[in-house]
Parts: C-alpha cells; sequence; structure tokens
C-alpha cells in the first residue's frame, strides 16, 4: 500500500541524515524522498513515499506517522494516500539522436526541450509517476543516454495544507 | 568571557552539581573551567563509566530524598522504624546526570552508555569535545563523527559552531532531556570553540515549535477508560519506568489501593509500591509467577508508563480478548508492541490523578488476585539476599549490573528502596559506575552494587574512582565463574558449557576479586558458604566494602 508522508522539518544541518537513519534503523522502506526548502527560509518540506507489502501495513503506517512527529527537527507530519494527492515528478532524459525528431514527440508527450547538442536532446517532462514508465517507452526509439528523477513531490488536493 | 566559562556558567544556571568525565585534548579547555567553579568533577577511569555514572545520578537525584539518618541505630534488624513512612525529601532542582569526555575514541566510548540510557529513558547530558571547527571532516587525530554515530541512541544531538549559541543550546538540551518522554542528548563543542570568546546572552524561554509534548491526556479517552476499568471484573495495572520517571510512585498507589487493584512491574518499575499487597511483582520472561499468572487471568490491562518490550510481554498474543488501556507520554509506544483498546498519550502522574478524580466510588474492595503463599523452592542464594534486604536500611539503592545477578537483585525488596539497572540495552558494566554516580547524587543513601563476575569485570577499573572519592559503595559480585545468564540460554537451545569452542566459563581467567579490592585498598571478603554474618559487615562498613560471593 503506497503512503505519502509530507514532512515540515526545520531547515538545518543534519535534519535529512536524521530522517533518513530513521527509515533505515526501524526498517521501513523508502520508495523515493524528495526534498527543498520551502516559502519561508527556516522550513524544509520532505516528500516521502513508501510502499509496504507487509502483513500490517495499518500498523507501519501509524508507527512511520508517529515516529516522524516524534524527531525533534519535525514541526508538521501529514500521511495521506495517493489519491488525497496531486503527486509530480520531474525527469530528464538525455537521447541520442537529432533534434527534429525529437521534438515532434516532445509535442505528443507534453515534454519540453531543456538543452540540445549537435548529436543529443535532453528534454524534461514533469509528470504523475505513473506516466514516467510510460514516458520512457515512448522515448525507446531513441538511445537514451541517461536520465534522472527528482523524487515524487506532493501536495494535497482541495483547500487543506499542511499548515 | 571565554566559551569554556560560558558552558560552565550555563550548566550552573541548569542547577548542575556534579559531572563525570574523563580529561583529554579536545575537552580540556572546558574541564580547565570547570575545575575553577563550584561543580564537582568526578574523574572515572573509562568513558563508558562516566555515562553510566550519570545514568545512575539522574535516577537518584529524581527520585524523592531520603532523610539523613543517625548511622548507629541504622543497621540493627529493627531499621525499618528508623524513618517515617513518608520520608520524602527536597527534590533536585534538576535531576539529570551530566557528563563529559574528550573526542573521537573518547567520546566513542561513551556510546554504550548513551545508547543504554536511551533504551530506559534516562535524562542524562553527555558533553564531547571535538576537533578544531577546520579540522572537522579532515580526519583528524581522535576525530569521530559522535554525533553522526549516537544518532540512533540520543532524544537530540547539537555540534556547536557558533560560540555565542552556548546559552541556549544548553539550556535548550537540558529541556529537551528533560521533556515529555527523557532521554539523552548529546552537546559536541569543538575545541577552538572552548577556547573562543563570546558573549554570553541570557536565553529565554524554551518554546519549540517542532516539540510540544503531550502532558494531559484527552479526557474524553480517559473517560473511556475509566468506564472500562469500572466494568472490568479482573483489572490489572501494569507499571512501567515511566511511573517512576513522571514521579507518579506514589499516585499510583493511591490509585491501586482504592480500587483494590492489583499492580505488576515491568523490570524499569521495580520500586514501584515495594513491599505493598496489591504489588504481586514483575512480569515477563525473569519476572514473578504472581505477576504472570495475573497477567494471564485479567480481563483489563491498565498499562502505565510501559512500552511492552518483549521480555516484558514475551507473546503478545496472550493479551487478546482482554481491554488494553495504554497511557505512555510517548505517542510513538501506543500501537507499537500491542494494539490498545484505549491509547492515551499522557503523563502517567496526571493520567492517574485525572482518571481518579472520575471514580465517584472505589471499583472494589478486594483484589480478585490472590497471592500464592507458597514460597518458590527457595535457593541459598534467594535467601542470602532476604537476609540482606532485611538488614539494609529504607531507602537503600540496588544498583544491578546484568545477567543472572541482575534477576537475583530484582527479588529485592527493600522499604522506600530504588532499582536501578540497564533494563532496555541490557549493559553489562553498568553497575558499579552507576552505584557510583548514584551514592555521588544522594550521601545519605546506602548504596549496594550487586554484579555477577563477568559484568563487574567490564567496569572493575572503576574501584579506583571508589578509591580516589572514599565513595562507601558495598559491592557484592554473586560470582558462579561463568557468563551465567549466557550459558542457561546456550543451554536452552543444546549447547553445552563448552561447545565447538564456545565458552561461558570465566573461571580461568578470574582474579580473586578480594584480594582485587584490596589493592585498591578496599575491604573486602570472600564468602562460600552464603554466611549472612558477612552481610552486616557489609552494611555496618563506613567505607567502601567488597563481597565475592562465591556461588
Amino acid at each position: 500500500m503506497k503512503r505519502i508522508y509530507s514532512v515540515l522539518v526545520e531547515n538545518r544541518s543534519g535534519v535529512l541524515s536524521r530522517i533518513a537513519g530513521l527509515f533505515s534503523r526501524r526498517g521501513f522502506n523508502i520508495e523515493s524522498l524528495a526534498v527543498g526548502v520551502t516559502e519561508s527560509d527556516d522550513l524544509s518540506r520532505m516528500t516521502i513515499v513508501t510502499d509496504d507489502e507487509g502483513s500490517e501495513p495499518q500498523r507501519i503506517f501509524e508507527q512511520i506517522r508517529k515516529q516522524l512527529s516524534k524527531m525533534i527537527d519535525t514541526v508538521r507530519v501529514k500521511a495521506l494516500s495517493p489519491t488525497e494527492c496531486i503527486l509530480r515528478e520531474l525527469v530528464l532524459i538525455k537521447l541520442k539522436g537529432d533534434i527534429n525528431s525529437a521534438a515532434l514527440l516532445c509535442i505528443k508527450h507534453g515534454a519540453r526541450i531543456a538543452e540540445y547538442s549537435e548529436d543529443t536532446v535532453t528534454i524534461e517532462i514533469t509528470a504523475e509517476p505513473e506516466k514516467v514508465r510510460s514516458i520512457f517507452k515512448a522515448f525507446d526509439e531513441f538511445e537514451i543516454i541517461e536520465t534522472v528523477r527528482t523524487g515524487v513531490i506532493s501536495l494535497q488536493k482541495g483547500s487543506s495544507s499542511i499548515k | 568571557m571565554l566559551t569554556s566559562e560560558a558552558i560552565v556558567k550555563a550548566l550552573e544556571n541548569e542547577g548542575v552539581k556534579d559531572i563525570f568525565g574523563l580529561p583529554g585534548a579536545a575537552i580540556n579547555p572546558f574541564l580547565a573551567a570547570l575545575a575553577k567553579s563550584d561543580i564537582n568533577f568526578t574523574l572515572v577511569r573509562a568513558e563508558s563509566a562516566a555515562g553510566f555514572a550519570a545514568n545512575g545520578y539522574a535516577r537518584i537525584s529524581g527520585q524523592a530524598g531520603v532523610r539523613s539518618t543517625n548511622t548507629d541505630d541504622v543497621h540493627n534488624t529493627n531499621a525499618v522504624s528508623v524513618l517515617s513512612t513518608n520520608a520524602v525529601g527536597v527534590l533536585s532542582t534538576n535531576p539529570i546526570g551530566v557528563c563529559a569526555v574528550t573526542s573521537g575514541a573518547g567520546a566513542l566510548g561513551l556510546l554504550p552508555a548513551i545508547a543504554c540510557a536511551y533504551a530506559d529513558s534516562i535524562p542524562i547530558i553527555a558533553i564531547t569535545g571535538q576537533v578544531k571547527t577546520a579540522e572537522v571532516g579532515s580526519d583528524a587525530f581522535q576525530e569521530a563523527d559522535i554525533t553522526g554515530a549516537a544518532e540512533p541512541f540520543v532524544k537530540y544531538s547539537y555540534l556547536v559552531k557558533n560560540p555565542n549559541d552556548i546559552p541556549s543550546i544548553i539550556k535548550e538540551a537540558f529541556y529537551l532531556a528533560k521533556a515529555g518522554r527523557q532521554g539523552p542528548v548529546l552537546i559536541d563543542i569543538p575545541v577552538d570553540v572552548q577556547e573562543a570568546v563570546c558573549e554570553y546572552i541570557m536565553p529565554g524561554d524554551i518554546d519549540l515549535r517542532s516539540y510540544k509534548p503531550t502532558i494531559d491526556g484527552n479526557s474524553f479517552q480517559i473517560r473511556k477508560a475509566v468506564e472500562l476499568i469500572a466494568g472490568a471484573k479482573r483489572p490489572l495495572i501494569i507499571a512501567g519506568g515511566g511511573v517512576i520517571s513522571s514521579g507518579a510512585k506514589e499516585q499510583l498507589s493511591i490509585f491501586a489501593r482504592r480500587h483494590s487493584i492489583p499492580v505488576c512491574t515491568t523490570m524499569m518499575g521495580l520500586g514501584i509500591m515495594t513491599g505493598e499487597s496489591l504489588n504481586l511483582g514483575m512480569i515477563g520472561m525473569f519476572g514473578d509467577s504472581d505477576a504472570n499468572e495475573a497477567l494471564n487471568a485479567a480481563d483489563t490491562l491498565i498499562i502505565v508508563g510501559a512500552r511492552v518490550g518483549e521480555r516484558s510481554i514475551p507473546d503478545p498474543s496472550i493479551t487478546k480478548g482482554k481491554d488494553i488501556i495504554h497511557a505512555d507520554i510517548d505517542p510513538a509506544e501506543l500501537g507499537k508492541n500491542i494494539i490498545p483498546t484505549i491509547p492515551i498519550v499522557s503523563d502517567c502522574k496526571s493520567f492517574l490523578q485525572k482518571a481518579d478524580e472520575l471514580f465517584s466510588e472505589p471499583i472494589s474492595s478486594e483484589p480478585w488476585t490472590k497471592r500464592s503463599n507458597i514460597s518458590t523452592t527457595a535457593d541459598k542464594l534467594t535467601e542470602y539476599l532476604k537476609v540482606l534486604a532485611g538488614y539494609a536500611r529504607p531507602g537503600t539503592v540496588i544498583a544491578a549490573d546484568v545477567g543472572n545477578n541482575q534477576i537475583a537483585a530484582s527479588k529485592i525488596r527493600i522499604k522506600d528502596g530504588v532499582f536501578i539497572t540497564s533494563g532496555g540495552m541490557g549493559t553489562m558494566g553498568y553497575g558499579l559506575p552507576a552505584a557510583i554516580g548514584a551514592l555521588t547524587a544522594d550521601k545519605n543513601r546506602d548504596v549496594i552494587c550487586i554484579s555477577g563476575d563477568g559484568g563487574f569485570q567490564m567496569s572493575m577499573a572503576e574501584l579506583a574512582t571508589v578509591k580516589a572519592y572514599s565513595l562507601p559503595v558495598k559491592i557484592i559480585i554473586i560470582n558462579d565463574s561463568s557468563l551465567g545468564m549466557v550459558r542457561d540460554a546456550a543451554q536452552k537451545i543444546g549447547f553445552g558449557d563448552i561447545a565447538e569452542g564456545f565458552s561461558t566459563d570465566l573461571a580461568p581467567g578470574n582474579p580473586d576479586f578480594a584480594a582485587l579490592a584490596k589493592s585498591y585498598g578496599i575491604t573486602s571478603e570472600t564468602v562460600r558458604d552464603y554466611n549472612t554474618d558477612s552481610i552486616k559487615r557489609l552494611l555496618e562498613s563506613k567505607s567502601a566494602y567488597l563481597i565475592d560471593l562465591v556461588i
């Protein structure tokens, strides 16, 4: 069962390692983790995605939420299911090939050309996480040189917020 | 002002009277400043001992004090009459243990003690020296990333970069160690920061937006709990270390007596309702049969300040079909090991007070349990320790090590006694340094360290600390010439005592412990026949005394 944890933390050194360490030492698996500073310089926001296939997902879900809240650096935790969230991921793909043929596919899939050289094109796509795989597929007529994903970031749907 | 002096001033502002530690290049500026202050410094012989001593210190200074008594009256067999029932003294203003050691290997040596305090939720402040700020990350001599290494075992940690932050960091560290669920806090201070000039700005009140522990439980939840207890046929209280650390021992006793609800404790809860008829003893793997039977038979469990560890309730499925009220200050403990019917996030004392207020009348006038009068076939060791309990002064501290000696010590019942041990981490070598800390915290108490020959050898060097400070620590080594509990466990899974190079036999290397103590100028004797006269000599001694009890 996939869970999305939005975590507001104090923006100071050591926080990321504390949070990551909590997951590893308690045996909780992280599927992705993205972190960045918020509109206030002293707060960072993490989006952590977990996928628990175990026998007691509800207990693990509760434990992760409580252990995250217990961290002294944690200001707020909101744990949601994917259907309650807007989920986005940024993907960069460096392709071998010519810009004109890549451009067509980009238009079709809502991607942008971020940079190009004589024989490579780097495209950027913002998508829901499930769509990323199909996008890779769409470009498989090109030789993919390398790719990178930011990890999922998320905001709750509707008028609610973490505050 | 020098930052080293600012550290001392900030500690004085927190009411610190004693610090345990060991010098070294990276902590020397602070220790030099400390030497000029009124704070007493106890020089130990190994870093881990500084942490264990701080642990023992925190646990005893957090207890209501015992009145100073006339020692002439103390050691007669009717010693119980010496103190009034409610010998409540003044609580230390800030019952926290403090230790200070140097960087690198010194700081790393403190890790077992930090982890020990974390496992048992004991408030200690660990101050470590660090290499110069500019050298951090360069693999300098005696450099270790101690904030990183200690992260899994601390409530919080600081690496001080700005000398001006010292007053606020130290104030916050003391707050965090005590607030909510208590625990160790680490402050790592580079040596150049200690030597820098700083401005001492008095910090304001601590108000952390990211840390606001819940003290008073949700009143709706407490009301539901009370309804459940009122309807219970066989309610049972399970009291853990949280009851002691929240100062709720008296409150729990009042609550249990008013409603005639029997009480069991975990190992960390020993010392709660000692000697009271409602107390059925300790639950768990090494617990008392009355307590474990009551746990099986109860229909409603009221778990207060206990985390339901697997040594206390090895098989959580026995709680199936029972209603469970679980009150703890740490929300993460609720639902971690068992799923409670009614979880209550609350300080234990507050919970017990609020719950009691909601009862219009006592739910019962008779406990549903009966204590078995069949005394389990008492072995000679049990008998020996019973005699010790009979002679010991009220308020005596038992500082137990880890292993079979700890289980034997856990059966000792002394009026107003305090039992301290490494419950969660099972850190061998805890006993002697913890006894040193306990005695430093309250010189009016008798402190008896009960250790095994295995655990004792892990902190044996602290006999030097006992000698150097003339500490009247009483030591009983229950000497079975082996790592007894490990041997028992190994035999259970089919190992012999020595199988394929596996051995728990300590006899080939054991020293003559009595002779060893004598070499430190500590009076000692070897007891081979459980001669209980040795107990009188131990307790009557005005200075340190060691018994090597060969079993």
